[in-house]
């Protein structure tokens, strides 16, 4: 069975129609694998064993009856972000511990439609806020590859069970690199979409100018094909873009002949790892073999990015999180009235990350800030839009890394939030544009871990993303299961 | 040069209706602090002429026909409420009624 793991999805749906297994089978496998390996990586907030099974019967019976969908029957682990109906859904939050969703997100109702199977839900910091899973209000995951190290985040549940071969795929949320590093952190691929390309209807909000839901997966061909089911309009999205999704996996195994490589100069920052930037390095030089021809480019906005996310992010974050008030759902803390109620609730619900958050939000939406910072910042925005759309008529994708540094120590960056923000220098500027990037694994460091590559796209331009990303990964081959996975 | 005190930390936080300890207000205030310093970069930009960037994809009227359709029933909108009471929320007062 240990070969399930070097699978694709479509490899698995062939055993699963010709009953070489079935899907019961598939998921005890999994939630054998989450017994025994969860304990010390601590990536599943909750392992919901009878709905899985329940649900892997009914994929049974359908593909029994010749249903034929690309998901159908295969185990997968959700980020605990969206709502599921029945299913406790909390954002790894105090303050939404116990809730259970009346009805289920868009993209669960797509998973649902196409048969998946719900393993459980997995860790993320506290309403996605954070870049290391520390922020979580109930545990914190380790990275696969080191359980020392952190998993990055928030997304660090999804990409260190996708890595540690503990469901078969994921799905994630990325509002400035929450999908992208802890992919890239745990040696694994994780898409975030065009803004706009996944509804968000039943996502619990964190900012809702750049949130975005992606897959999280062991390989691109994964990717594409989860990408092609969770993408497409939906009225229940306002922000959702009416445009057709095309079929992704189509594009896989094209060539990359004459594709120009853009190469954004200020992404090669001080303080980039040494090892990072030889592997991004020998990443662009193996493109180059393959028929695609590497441009200089320049972002010249770039160094502003992260002040620029980190204003708007945080007013988004206050007014979204305004509804935590101990009234409709979640905790409530009793008060002498109901101003000190909101104030106790609150005060006990949030964790300190969230708390700061909200405060620097409410600060730079304020009278008297609001133009210095909100206003100032979403100008900024503007040029650093203008600089991606400049920067693309002279490039068809874009490479850079991920993260400038490997996964880093638990507990390391807690204390100074400025130094864990500007981990996502690299990240953070595709979300401020809105547009699509990918982070797949693209070799290890000197300690043996996980350096991601990112390769940025035109507006809806997925399906050339993954051509790239596939014809790269065919040609690298990085191995994906740590040793003390496969024993 | 500091750019906020305690005191305004106080009442960001209570308009954000976010008790605090006091431990907690010191660490904010330094930290806040310290991020807004940084944030002052951005001041070395131009952007007298730039229109700001609210959303990244133009934004439709998303209009439907006004169809009645069905929604959550009153039990499955109120039941993960702390305290409710027949169709309604509960919640401490908010008026005081004079005797």
């Amino acid at each position: 069975m240990d070969n399930i793991l070097d699978m694709t999805i479509r490899e698995l749906g062939d055993l699963l129609k010709k009953r070489k297994i079935s899907s019961v089978e598939l998921t005890r496998f999994f939630l054998d694998r989450i017994k025994k390996y969860d304990s010390d990586l601590q990536s599943y907030l909750n392992i919901t064993e009878g709905y899985a099974l329940k649900m892997a019967e009914d994929a049974d019976k359908r593909i029994d009856g010749g249903d034929n969908g690309i998901i159908l029957g295969i185990p997968m682990g959700i980020k605990d972000i969206f709502c599921t109906r029945g299913i406790e859904t909390t954002c790894a939050s105090q303050i939404l511990k116990g809730f259970v969703p009346p009805y289920d997100a868009t993209v669960i109702q797509r998973l649902k439609a196409n048969g998946y199977v719900h393993l459980g839900r997995l860790n993320m910091d506290e309403f996605a806020m954070g870049s290391s899973t520390e922020n979580s209000s109930f545990q914190v995951t380790k990275n696969p590859w080191d359980i020392k190290r952190i998993p990055g985040g928030s997304s660090g549940g999804s990409a260190a069970a996708v890595a540690a071969g503990l469901c078969v795929a994921s799905l994630g949320t990325d509002t400035g690199g929450s999908i992208r590093q802890p992919a890239s952190l745990c040696g694994v691929v994780g898409l975030k979409p065009t803004y706009g390309r996944v509804s968000r209807y039943g996502l619990i909000a964190f900012a809702s100018s750049l949130d975005q839901i992606g897959p999280i997966t062991r390989n691109v061909s994964d990717c594409a094909g989860l990408l092609s089911i969770i993408a497409g309009h939906d009225p229940m999205d306002s922000t959702s873009i009416p445009e057709p999704v095309p079929d992704y996996t189509a594009y896989l195994g094209r060539d990359i002949k004459g594709m120009r490589i853009g190469i954004p100069q200020e992404y090669f920052i001080e303080g980039m790892e040494k090892d990072v930037k030889q592997a991004i390095e020998a990443s662009i030089a193996l493109l180059e073999r393959n028929g695609a021809s590497p441009v200089n480019i320049s972002l010249p906005h770039t160094e502003y990015a992260v002040a620029t996310y980190y204003i708007i992010c945080t007013a988004e974050a206050s007014s979204n999180l305004a509804r935590y008030d101990g009234v409709k759902y979640g905790l409530r803390v009793d008060g002498k009235d109901i101003i000190d109620m909101y104030k106790k609730t609150r005060f006990r619900g949030f964790g300190r990350e969230v708390k700061r958050r909200i405060i620097l939000g409410t600060y730079v939406l304020s009278s008297g800030y609001y133009d210095a910072y909100y206003r100032k910042a979403s100008k900024v925005r503007t040029l650093i839009r203008r600089d991606f759309e400049n920067a693309f008529s002279q490039c068809d994708i874009m490479i850079t890394p991920v993260s400038p540094t490997t996964a880093f120590m638990v507990g390391e960056r807690m204390d100074d939030p400025l130094t864990m923000y500007l981990s996502d220098i690299c990240t953070i500027p595709v979300n401020l544009a809105g547009l699509p990037a990918i982070s797949l694994p693209c070799g290890f460091d000197h300690s043996n871990l996980p350096i991601g590559l990112q390769i940025i796209g035109r507006p809806l331009d997925e399906a050339r993303i993954l051509q790239v990303a596939y014809a790269f990964e065919k040609e690298r081959g990085v191995k994906r299961i740590p040793d003390r996975y496969m024993q | 040069m500091t750019k906020i005190t305690k005191d305004v930390i106080a009442y960001i936080a209570h308009l954000s209706r976010l008790e605090l300890e006091p431990h907690e207000v010191d660490l904010y205030t330094e930290q806040i602090d310290r991020i807004l310093l940084y944030m002052d970069k951005l001041n070395s930009i131009d952007t007298a002429d730039i229109d700001p960037t609210s959303h990244v994809v133009p934004l439709y009227s998303a209009l439907r026909d006004d169809t009645v359709r069905s929604s959550l029933s009153i039990d499955d909108a109120t039941k993960n409420a702390p305290k409710q009471r027949g169709n309604f929320f509960e919640v401490p007062p908010i008026i005081e009624i004079e005797e």
